[in-house]
């Protein structure tokens, strides 16, 4: 008995027997039963073969089946024992459709149906067996087999084998079995040619990717350029800008820090001026030292205070008082022209040391120029007209300020380091506490060269000239 | 100290237990396909002369239908109906010409099963804490019991004859056929 898709089918032969059987008759009985039973389809047949799915109703039974011959009177016998349906029929072949690619084959596979039936209906195959595997043998030109295990839980289903090579020709066949038993029967070879690489096929897409991908980054720029993110160099900045940029760094501004350089010019000034000016005028020598002394001290200090409540102002005042204290030396004595010059070059020699950035070109000569030089050094620099300049206490009132340009001697008397209330204003460095006990040294000095010179002065004066101008 | 060690080795054979329970399903239908090839190779055909001797065990189809689709009543059947073929073969069968190996090799797979769904029936037990002793659950274990019995019986009455085996022998194929159906459940 051949079972195939729960087709049961007997199938026999006529006996070695000479006599041959008229008609045949098939029994078939379970297990359970016991009895066996006439399959009606089969009774009084000439064919040798009989079809006795519709009796074996039940898949799980045991199944027992036997033939009968007649001859006139003489019976033959032929059983068959035992077939479990479910374990004991082959499953397939399975119908293929392959479909060939470049490197891969589409495979579709669809299960034979069953021939077992339940109240009427027709199960399938996945009805009985839920799940079932299934085996695909793949064989290439060169004699290699491939083999693809798998399961499947339904009726119609399709894998796909990759991995192949192109222009070249593989069979496959397809086996389909149950868990339990691997009772199957194989598909037949089917063979196809796997197609060649089409050289339209990549470009294309890759073409198509790429335009893509190039919109994208346009689409992603332009919104950035418009959010203002990206800003292109094309626009220029306006004509009023661009000046304004280059007066700024024309403007002239105070820098309130270089505090010492100032300091140290105004003693050496002093110094030499104030000989100057002791060589200058014989007469009024004391006095004028005296008050001189007093008034340029004096004078010095409100500067410096002044410089100490407008600490802004602090070196511009300083510097002009720089300028104007070379003017001063200008209008009053010629004669200490050159020497002055020394010391205005002096002068400006000191603040190139000390002023790194500075040009003074602040030339005695040039009054004018001064502003200029100062512009040059990001300082303000201002004309005084000595004249209108008042000299006087801070304590007293206004009023009783004596002009500073009154006498020559006032003039010429330069703002020294001064008081050492001066010295100790906030707006000073160190270095300029340093040049303190130089102050007092000077005026120490002056001090002693005073009592020099009116001693001196009093021997003789054409001989206290000599003397102080070698001082 | 050594209550530690008890408690590890119970710890991890919970473990071990545990994950095994993951592949219970795969390792039951390897078995299922194992044991009927054991049983088809342990003897040759079906002798036709023992067909008459045949009886009618009382069918545990029903246990299919009884049985809920819970996954401990079928794991408790299949453990229940494989320790009693395990039983079964340990029978008198000097009168059958099966090969022993073929015999051992059978129980002894059967065992393994055994002891797997032991261990992962004791664990779920312990884990969930529910009872299993449902109604439907005491009536499948009654039906294994009373199948069981009338092969005993049928084999104590034809005094483990060679047909009387070649008889349980197929109704054992077909048992397994029953313990597949459960399998599909676990």
């Amino acid at each position: 008995m051949t079972s195939q898709n729960f087709q049961h089918i007997l199938s026999w032969e006529a006996g070695s027997n000479t006599t041959v059987p008229t008609y045949y008759q098939v029994k078939y009985s379970s297990f359970r039963s016991g009895e066996f039973q006439i399959a009606e389809e089969c009774s009084n047949i000439t064919h040798l073969f009989c079809d006795l799915s519709e009796y074996f109703t039940d898949e799980h039974e045991n199944y027992k089946a036997m033939v009968q011959g007649f001859t006139g009177s003489k019976v033959f016998t032929s059983s068959t024992c035992c077939l479990i349906p479910y374990l004991d029929t082959s499953l397939g072949p399975p119908a293929l459709n392959i479909t060939p690619y470049p490197s891969s084959i589409n495979i579709t596979i669809t299960l034979p149906a069953s021939h077992l039936k339940r109240e009427g209906k027709v199960l399938s195959l996945i009805d009985i067996y839920d799940e079932l595997k299934y085996v695909i043998t793949v064989r290439t030109s060169d004699a290699q087999v491939v083999t693809l295990k798998n399961t499947t839980t339904k009726e119609h289903f399709a894998t796909v084998v990759e991995g192949l090579y192109p222009n070249a020709n593989y069979c496959v066949s397809v086996a389909v079995t149950a868990h339990l038993k691997d009772k199957s029967i194989p598909s037949t070879l089917k063979c196809v040619i796997t197609g060649s690489i089409s050289q339209q096929g990549y470009p294309a897409v890759s073409i198509i990717g790429g335009v893509l991908v190039a919109l994208v980054v346009c689409v992603i720029l332009f919104i950035l350029h418009r959010a203002g993110i990206i800003r292109l160099k094309t626009k220029k900045w306006p004509s009023v800008l661009k000046t304004t940029r280059n007066l700024g760094y024309s403007v002239c501004e105070p820098e309130p820090e270089n505090v010492s350089p100032v300091q140290v010019v105004f003693q050496d000034i002093k110094k030499k001026v104030w000989d100057y000016n002791y060589g200058g005028d014989d007469d009024d020598e004391d006095d004028d030292n005296d008050t001189g002394n007093n008034g340029v001290y004096t004078m010095h200090g409100i500067i410096h205070r002044y410089s100490g409540d407008h600490a802004e102002q602090n070196i511009s005042v300083k510097q002009s008082m720089d300028c104007i204290s070379i003017e001063s030396i200008s209008q009053s004595n010629e004669l200490l022209d050159t020497d002055v010059e020394n010391s205005g070059e002096q002068q400006i020699s000191i603040k190139k040391n000390e002023d790194t950035s500075a040009e003074e070109s602040c030339h005695p000569s040039d009054e004018e120029n001064c502003s200029m030089a100062s512009v040059s050094r990001n300082s303000t620099c201002f004309n005084i007209n000595l004249n209108t300049v008042m000299l006087g206490d801070l304590e007293k009132p206004w009023d009783d300020t004596s002009p500073l340009i009154s006498h020559q001697e006032d003039a010429d008397d330069l703002p020294e380091c001064g008081d050492s209330d001066a010295l100790e204003s906030k707006l000073f460095t160190d270095a300029v506490d340093v040049q303190k006990p130089d102050c007092h040294n000077i005026s120490h000095e002056w001090q002693k060269s005073s009592f020099s010179d009116e001693s001196d002065l009093s021997d003789s004066g054409t001989d206290q000239v000599t003397e102080y101008i070698g001082r | 100290m050594r209550l530690l060690h008890i408690c590890l080795v119970l710890l991890f054979s919970a473990e071990i237990s545990s994950q095994h329970c993951d592949l219970l399903s795969f390792q039951q239908k390897k078995l299922n396909k194992d044991s009927l090839e054991l049983l088809e190779k342990m003897g040759g055909n079906f002798p036709f002369q023992c067909f008459n001797e045949r009886t009618d065990f009382k069918s545990m189809q029903d246990v299919l239908k009884l049985q809920s689709s819970q996954k401990e009543n079928a794991k408790l059947a299949i453990q229940n109906i494989l320790q009693e073929i395990f039983t079964v073969f340990s029978k008198n069968l000097t009168q059958t010409a099966w090969g022993e190996i073929s015999i051992i090799t059978f129980q002894n797979k059967l065992h393994q099963q055994i002891e797997r769904l032991e261990a992962c029936l004791g664990f779920q037990k312990e884990k969930d804490g529910t009872k299993m002793g449902s109604d439907g659950l005491v009536l499948t274990k009654l039906k294994i019991k009373r199948y069981f019995q009338g092969i005993y019986n049928f084999l104590e009455e034809k005094q483990y004859s060679l047909c009387a085996w070649e008889i349980i022998r197929m109704e054992m194929t077909r048992c397994f056929l029953l313990v597949d159906q459960l399998t599909k459940s676990i």
